[in-house]
């Protein structure tokens, strides 16, 4: 399980809480969650800034939610789910974007005045030339320790095609990196 | 990190370190503090939103029953106006029937008209004998 351990029956507590108006205990779950939600949505939406956008949209729904969550379950991957959602309709919001100005946005949003590295210049490069889906299943599996099932979960597709999306985004990966593998 | 990373075809190590410091996510207290603080703000806004739904759900619930009272009110006074035109129609038409009724003057009376002078000479008959 990739969520960061915490006392379930405290954060069923915290819902149960929340479910009956008390915003102390929601603005508790939010501390919480919050930088596992930040994660999620920058996996799937690139950029900082949206990444942010799509947290508060996130939280902003499953407060309208609550009394849908069925407090036998974990909150954290209803929420992931949530975010993850959020963050999927923004991307589609955004894919009236051209290509280059994605990959421009993508790069920025890296961007670190202080770094020149090689390795890092070109893996953003090459991250921006992945299909967002793979791209999204890549970071949250190889970055932030999703397991294929959640992932699948998040992104609404079949746990096989979170495998499969995996396997192919690091094949590309590998193959726009090839000329460093000597250096890596 | 899940049980299912590194089991087949891993990206090199180097590389993983790249992405990993691509996507650190802000650090320090103050940045998640304050996030915690907007989409604490963005929830009070909504919930000030809902409720305002809410009553402007009633208030527009109360103009519809209003509205529909408005012309249901309308429609039974034409209704009753029409209702009232009808029968007073009825009434005067039985009413004009009735008095003409009354008023009219049978055709045998007519020829009775004469019939004074004939009766009463026939009396004057009857008392002269």
């Amino acid at each position: 399980m990739s969520e960061p351990p915490r006392n379930h029956l405290d954060e069923r507590a915290l819902a149960a809480a929340a479910q009956r108006g008390d915003h102390t205990a929601f603005g508790a779950l939010v501390r919480l969650h919050q930088q596992r939600a930040y994660a999620v949505a920058r996996a799937i939406v690139t950029v900082h800034e949206d990444a942010e956008d799509v947290v508060q949209e996130a939280f902003v729904r499953a407060y309208q939610a609550l009394d849908r969550f069925n407090l036998a379950q974990a909150f954290g991957p209803w929420l992931n789910r949530i975010v993850a959602n959020a963050a999927l309709d923004l991307a589609r919001r955004r894919k009236v974007r051209a290509t280059d100005e994605l990959n421009e946005a993508l790069a920025g949003s890296f961007r670190d005045p202080g770094e020149a590295d090689e390795l890092r210049r070109r893996l953003r490069e090459a991250l921006a030339q992945l299909p967002e889906r793979m791209r999204s299943v890549l970071v949250l599996h190889d970055i932030e320790g999703f397991a294929h099932a959640e992932i699948g979960q998040m992104l609404g597709i079949p746990e096989g095609t979170a495998r499969s999306d995996l396997h192919h985004a690091r094949h590309r990966l590998r193959g726009m990196l090839q000329d460093l593998r000597d250096e890596v | 990190m899940s049980d299912e990373l590194r089991l087949n075809d891993p990206l090199p190590e180097p590389v993983l370190e790249a992405a990993h410091a691509l996507y650190a996510p802000p650090q320090g207290e103050a940045y998640w503090a304050s996030l915690e603080a907007r989409i604490m703000a963005r929830i009070a806004d909504s919930a000030s939103a809902q409720w305002w739904t809410v009553v402007g759900g009633w208030a527009r619930s109360s103009l519809a029953v209003a509205a529909a009272a408005v012309v249901a009110a309308v429609v039974g006074a034409l209704l009753l106006h029409a209702r009232n035109q009808e029968l007073r129609t009825a009434y005067e038409s039985a009413t004009q029937q009735a008095i003409a009724d009354s008023i009219a003057i049978p055709s045998g009376a007519l020829s009775e008209r004469d019939g004074p002078d004939t009766r009463g000479a026939t009396f004057r008959d009857v008392i002269s004998q």
